[in-house]
């Protein structure tokens, strides 16, 4: 096919299907086209995916979370907030002025559990 | 088309990953004989070498996203040809002793001149077979494609001295094979 073959190399145009059918090669063209045309089909629907589309897929899972998030939070909204409120008082209670059972902070602080004084003292150093 | 066909390899993998059938008919124009030259320096027959471009082909569509630089589609899908010519080539050693289909003689019956082409054919193939199989797919490829070093080069991924080398060697040795049925405006021709 090249001038260089024709000088240099033994003749292989034998080997070319095309050379004694010359439709070989339109057939060849034709059979791998017809072959590949669903995988073409497919591929030009995946491309016309339009963002309205990708919206919509996501707003299937989108839709059921916000929900569900919108109704825990109204649930938490109804119930009664006293009892959070009383938690912060009963640690106040604890550390101050103490609590029946419990010793405060000041008397834990001149007892004779060395040890334990030690860790308190380095866990609350930096308050 | 004729825009097509001035387009890289790059563009019209881009433009087949969008299912564009005339990007990817271009490919296929483009690549059809280098495939079959390929595949038939693995198969050593034509109606495997046949089989395995066109599947080759399909396969390649499929893994499109595959081909991480679409600018190197050639080397990428010529490996592919490649391996599927390897693996059909297993598949008829497995089921050697099968009578195998007669597609193409039969499709086109002819007289003693077709004969004589398809002997000297399978004379040119068996003396092909000798070669290595990297020996015959540059021969191929320069000889029957008409590619040029550089081409070969780039696309097989090896220094163009390398092409040169292989194919002085793929001739020498093939003239050697054939020499018996060598025409002596053969022996002029390949000096």
């Amino acid at each position: 096919m090249t001038r260089a073959r024709r000088e240099t190399g033994p003749d292989l145009s034998i080997l070319d299907p095309g050379l004694a059918d010359a439709g070989y090669w339109r057939r060849f063209e034709t059979r791998v086209l017809t072959t590949a045309l669903p995988a073409l089909a497919r591929r030009r629907r995946a491309a016309r995916t339009t963002l309205p589309e990708v919206v919509n897929a996501w707003s299937r899972l989108l839709v059921p979370a916000a929900a569900a998030a919108a109704i825990t939070g109204i649930f938490f909204l109804a119930t009664p907030a006293e009892e959070g409120v009383a938690a912060v008082g009963d640690l106040d209670e604890v550390v101050l002025p103490g609590e029946e059972g419990y010793g405060t902070m000041p008397s834990f602080l001149a007892s004779e559990d060395t040890l334990d004084r030690d860790v308190v003292e380095f866990a609350v150093g930096d308050f | 088309m004729g825009e097509l066909s001035e387009l890289g390899d790059g563009q019209l993998v881009l433009r087949s990953r969008e299912g564009e059938s005339a990007a990817f008919g271009e490919l296929v124009r483009r690549y059809k004989r280098p495939a079959y030259a390929i595949a038939l320096s693995v198969t050593g027959r034509h109606e495997d070498a046949e089989d395995a471009a066109q599947e080759s082909f399909v396969t390649a569509l499929d893994r499109l996203e595959e081909c991480r630089d679409p600018a190197r589609f050639s080397g990428w899908f010529l490996t592919i040809v490649r391996n599927r010519s390897r693996n059909l080539l297993r598949r008829e050693r497995l089921r050697r002793g099968e009578p195998i289909p007669f597609t193409l003689a039969s499709r086109e019956p002819g007289p003693e001149r077709r004969r004589e082409q398809a002997a000297l054919r399978e004379r040119l193939l068996q003396a092909a077979g000798e070669l290595s199989r990297v020996q015959r797919e540059v021969l191929l490829l320069h000889d029957l494609e008409g590619w040029k070093h550089r081409e070969i080069a780039e696309r097989l991924g090896m220094p163009s001295g390398t092409v040169r080398s292989h194919l002085h060697y793929a001739r020498k040795r093939l003239r050697e094979l054939l020499s018996p049925v060598t025409t002596p405006e053969m022996e002029e021709r390949t000096g």
